[in-house]
């Protein structure tokens, strides 16, 4: 068996702000396989952005990835590795945060892709879409031919500044084969009329149309693992499944491998083969799409099911989560199951020591609940949460 | 008359949406001319005003949720506050327990019996107000309690308690300040307050939309054991279908302005009739383990621009069944092409410049070079030479008579006419 694509272990992300420390993700573990999308899904606050942004180590100050590891596949790069950080290398898998800053970034560059809620951050509005969708080809070959020496003009700006923050003398100039390339991956994201949109300025494109530029950019550095951070969150839905369907085209064709975040439990069924469901920083279950939604254990899955109307069918009360989200301030979680209090079927051990997740469940599907281990026994007793 | 609104009326106005009418809505219209620019004027730039709303008629039946579901711009929210007078309606009438409100010297009573609850519950409380002043104000503001019984500020206090304790917070809370309170618990507190002088009619604008799903749930069962227990009536308004089916008795969908069908709930969802209908449910992704394997045909395009809507329907720009001529035998897809190289020889939006350098100037070939860009299906010989004349007039800065070469042979009806009756469609004209 080929070891998985991505395998992402115990990774903590921390804040420290002025109110203390915020424990945005607490010890997150999930595997990747090869040409797979895993989703994330999870309410605000959840951590699942932060878990986004800390898998390509674009965490911004205050923010810290504290602990963790997140291994990454790439036999070359292993071998490469291997005589002078051995700790970074286990058989042909890299862990991503023990390589050195520029080894990081080159990876970025060719890589690892990423794309956001909001596309109108990922480009320059003085410079024509499909210029720098060229310069992202060309820093994408660049990289490739040496991982220090590319800059873009459109530096500062979300994704190229992602793929780009390693400077060196900038180069203005765009190969025409750079500017070709960038016309076919307008092409490629379903734009009509690439050549002509290619000329034009971010402003003139629609939201959906500019989400679609944003893939494209993504594209041309040809990544092996695309994180789509809510890419359709902010469209309206007939754009949303324009979007959705070409990311699915894209990602049967080019065998991409995808880590998608949403708040969205219909986007995660069109999209996900294997699916991680975040609460207050930590995943609480993995498995499946068929897990989650047929078999799904932890009472937090449950009531995010439970909770999301039914498109197709109205003959049913909605079943809330009672409560609200917990605080994430280190000093106001006591060591126990965050979801506690909010929990239909919370247990005293639940209040004295939380559950690991990997509980005994099946191999790949694992609830971070002790009703994963041993069903509901010694329940507490009603009304424990009315004070 | 006002008192036959028994709590949990609600299902049987179900279906037909038969029984009294609270508010009737008749070719209500809200233009906004503000972003047209002196400059425009000057210029003479084609300066429209934003036809936000543009003749849409409704009923909303005492005790009945009417949901109003619409993609963002298409006038949905505007509805909501011009009904309630927030807005001054350009042209149209709003009529409010049988009485036209324009004919209405005093909107005190109106205004105390129609409130309305926005998506946002941290804008829409004072943050330096204790939220049981909050709730109080509405008291304040109306004179509560008319009636002379009793110690007015103590009756006041009972009041704002109970209504606290009705959307599910303690009394206990009403010295806190919004800040202290979640998102989900500051739209309960709304609520309350929308609730303080007892209204029949709440117009609620996407009251859920800011929440997470597991609140939106709590918000979402609250609104609809208050509204059996009151005998309030709704008018929802919403971008999310799942939402809009759970809430709602009977919906009107809108697009660019207008209503394009009014359905109660069950059939709207099982057998919608309008196209935008049709694309809008089949759009929603479902939580379903069968929905990798759904097709979807996404609308292509984006919404055109409310300032210069298209003629006739303003759908057709975008509508997968975009009625042919009768004489012409095309299949639909091919002729949605058509059409959509007929919009963009409208709006001169396609670019020839480079095309004209790359060809020297022979004609012909430019327009095979557009027509390749443009046409991404096989057309009957026919129709592929007439698209291909139409080009070289393009091609040689002749959009005048591109169009109307277009025009002559495929002009639909969903451009002529604009569609009226029950569904906005001419699918379903008779
Ligand atoms: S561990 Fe206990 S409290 Fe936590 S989700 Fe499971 S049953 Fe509920
Ligand atoms: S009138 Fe024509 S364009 Fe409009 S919805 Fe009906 S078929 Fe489509």
């Amino acid at each position: 068996m080929t070891d998985p694509l991505l395998r992402v272990e115990d990774l903590t992300t921390r804040f420290l702000t002025e109110e203390g420390q915020v424990n945005a993700v607490e010890s997150v573990s999930f595997e990747v396989e090869q040409g797979e999308v895993f989703g994330i899904v999870g309410e605000s606050g959840s951590g699942k952005s932060v878990t986004a942004l800390s898998l390509v180590d674009l965490v911004e100050s205050p923010g810290r990835i504290t602990d963790g590891s997140v291994w990454f596949r790439q036999s070359d790069l292993a071998e490469r590795i291997r005589e002078d950080n051995p700790d970074a290398v286990d058989g042909e898998m890299v862990d991503l945060r023990q390589l050195d800053e520029c080894e990081r970034r080159a990876l970025r560059g060719t890589e690892f892709a990423m794309i956001f809620q909001d596309p109108t951050s990922s480009f320059n509005p003085s410079i024509t879409v499909g210029t720098q969708i060229a310069e992202a080809v060309e820093v994408q070959q660049r990289a490739t031919a040496n991982p220090r020496s590319v800059r873009s003009r459109t530096q500062g700006f979300g994704l190229l500044k992602f793929l780009t923050t390693s400077v060196a003398p900038g180069v203005d100039y765009v190969s025409e084969e750079s500017r070709e390339r960038a016309v076919e991956l307008l092409d490629t994201v379903g734009i009509p009329d690439p050549a002509e949109r290619a000329t034009e300025y971010p402003h003139q494109f629609s939201g959906g149309m500019l989400q679609r530029a944003m893939i494209a950019q993504a594209l041309a550095s040809e990544p092996s693992v695309l994180v789509a951070d809510e890419p359709t969150t902010a469209l309206d839905v007939t754009i949303q499944a324009q979007i959705l369907n070409t990311l699915s085209e894209l990602q049967s064709e080019y065998g991409m491998t995808t880590v998608l975040i949403t708040h969205n439990l219909g986007v995660i069924a069109r999209m996900c083969d294997q699916v991680g469901v975040m609460y207050a920083g930590e995943l609480v279950e993995r498995g499946s799409l068929a897990d989650l939604f047929e078999r799904p254990t932890h009472p937090y899955t449950e009531g995010l099911l439970g909770s999301s109307p039914n498109l197709d069918s109205a003959d049913r009360r909605l079943q809330p989560i009672e409560g609200n989200v917990p605080s994430l301030l280190d000093e106001e979680m006591d060591d126990r199951c965050y979801f506690a209090d909010r929990c239909p079927k919370a247990m005293q051990e639940c209040l004295d020591k939380p559950s690991e997740l990997d509980a005994e469940g099946s191999e790949t599907h694992r609830a971070k609940c002790y009703l994963a281990e041993h069903g509901y026994e010694d329940p507490l007793p009603e009304g424990y949460f009315d004070e | 008359m006002s008192s036959d609104t028994p709590g949990g009326n609600r299902r049987m106005s179900l279906d037909a949406g038969e029984g009294e009418v609270l508010m009737s809505v008749q070719e209500l219209e809200r233009y906004f001319d503000d972003g047209i620019s002196l400059l425009d004027r000057l210029f003479g730039e084609s300066a429209s005003a934003v036809r936000a709303v543009d003749g849409v008629s409704f009923d909303i039946h005492r005790g009945e949720t009417l949901g109003l579901v619409g993609e963002s711009g298409c006038g949905k929210s505007t509805v909501g506050e011009t009904i309630l007078r927030l807005q001054e309606p350009t042209a149209g009438s709003v009529a409010f327990d049988g009485e036209n409100l324009e004919e209405r010297e005093d909107l005190t009573e109106f205004r105390r019996n129609a409130q309305i609850l926005f998506q946002d519950p941290f804008s829409s409380l004072d943050p330096r107000m204790p939220v049981g002043q909050s709730i109080r104000q509405p008291l304040d503001i109306h004179d509560w309690p008319q009636d002379a019984e009793g110690d007015p500020a103590e009756r006041k206090q009972q009041r704002v308690e109970e209504l606290m304790e009705r959307v599910g917070l303690s009394a206990d809370q009403l010295d806190r300040y919004p800040s202290e309170f979640s998102g989900g618990q500051l739209q309960r507190i709304g609520i309350a307050r929308a609730l303080a002088l007892d209204p029949d009619f709440l117009v609620l604008d996407e009251p859920t939309s800011a929440l997470d799903v597991s609140v939106q749930a709590q918000i979402l069962n609250l609104l609809a054991d208050l509204q059996s227990d009151f005998g309030l009536t709704y008018l929802f308004i919403s971008h999310d279908l799942g939402v809009i089916r759970y809430i709602c008795d009977r919906i009107a969908v809108m697009y660019l302005g207008e209503i394009v069908e009014t359905a109660p709930a069950e059939q709207l969802f099982t057998n919608p009739r309008h196209p935008y209908t049709e694309a809008l449910l089949e759009s929603v992704p479902r939580v379903d383990l069968a929905e990798r394997e759904r097709d979807i045909d996404p609308l292509a395009g984006d919404v055109p621009s409310p300032r210069d809507p298209p003629s006739g329907c303003r759908f057709r720009t975008r509508c997968p069944k975009v009625i042919p001529p009768d004489d012409i035998r095309i299949n639909q897809e091919e002729f949605r092409v058509i059409m959509d190289v007929r919009d963009r020889i409208a709006d001169r939006e396609i670019a020839v410049e480079q095309v004209r350098a790359d060809t020297d100037g022979d004609t012909d070939r430019a327009a095979d070079r557009l027509y390749d860009r443009l046409v991404d299906t096989e057309l009957p010989d026919q129709e592929r030479q007439r698209v291909h004349d139409a080009l070289v007039d393009v091609t040689e800065g002749n959009w005048g008579r591109a169009g109307d070469r277009l025009r002559e042979r495929y002009e639909s009806v969903c451009e002529t006419d604009h569609p009226t009756g029950e569904v906005s469609c001419h699918l379903f004209d008779d």
